[in-house]
């Protein structure tokens, strides 16, 4: 067979072959690895461990504000349910005490800044 | 002194690559112009998976942590131990850290925290933590007599 009468249709199965190639060893043989990551993409056990410490840290310094910037690290939408939630279920795993009264007390001063419903008295 | 024929304008050479494959406007093989199409999608397919989709990594262990977030990680565990003196627990929470001994993390940590200018008061607990683990492991070292 002539080369012109078997089509140029071979160039776009090269293509093809080729792409299936790179992206073979773009994320088999030789993927992007992520070595300076944030800890936002920590494992969910290792994101608890972030939040004892970060519960401890906070009754051994007091610092809520810095405590706060760390928690926000985590990128949670309500950090203090989270926080205060794992204080419980380290409590009912039967886990460290007090690593669990730390994650409380940090909760607990989380809790009192959530700014609370104001009651008005209205006249009858 | 016969010279050269220019092929194609720099900034024209991958429009006029591509008709050149796809015509027989020249004396290219037709072998060569396949492997020239494979190397083109194997191109393609490196910056698809690369640059435009590369794997995420979402499910992290501490230990890939950039440098900074090592050097607060590394803070909490000395903030920490400054409170409890668990030495046990230090050591447990600073392994996480990856392979390096626990003494080598701290020391980068305070390294880092130095350039970085933390304060005097997180200086000072990160090298008591240090102080101590040199300490215990000194006493690891030192053989019986």
């Amino acid at each position: 067979m002539n080369e012109d009468e078997r089509g140029n249709w071979y160039l776009l199965t090269g293509v093809v072959l080729g792409i299936m190639l790179g992206i073979l060893f773009a994320w088999v043989i030789s993927p992007v690895e992520y070595v300076d990551t944030a800890p936002e993409s920590l494992k969910d056990e290792f994101k608890d461990q972030y939040r004892v410490l970060i519960a401890s840290a906070y009754v051994a310094n007091g610092d809520l504000v810095r405590a706060k910037a760390r928690l926000e690290l985590l990128d949670e939408a309500d950090i203090y349910l989270v926080v205060a939630e794992q204080a419980q279920q380290m409590l009912a795993e039967g886990g460290s005490v007090e690593e669990a009264q730390a994650l409380g007390r940090l909760a607990l001063s989380l809790g009192q800044e959530i700014p609370q419903p104001k009651i008005t008295a209205t006249a009858e | 002194m016969k010279q050269a024929p220019i092929l194609f304008h720099n900034s024209q050479m991958p429009l006029a690559l591509l008709r050149c494959l796809w015509q027989n406007t020249n004396a290219m093989t037709r072998r060569v112009r396949f492997i020239i199409a494979i190397l083109i999608g194997v191109a393609l397919g490196l910056l698809f998976g690369w640059v435009i989709n590369p794997i995420e990594y979402t499910q992290t262990a501490p230990n890939t942590l950039r440098v900074d977030y090592q050097t607060d990680y590394v803070l909490m565990i000395a903030e920490a131990f400054h409170t409890d003196g668990d030495m046990a627990l230090a050591v447990h929470r600073l392994a996480v850290l990856g392979d390096k001994s626990p003494e080598g993390r701290v020391l980068q940590a305070i390294i880092f925290a130095e350039q970085a200018g933390y304060t005097d008061a997180d200086l000072d607990m990160m090298r008591n933590l240090s102080d101590e683990l040199q300490i215990i492991q000194n006493v690891v070292e030192t053989p019986e007599p």
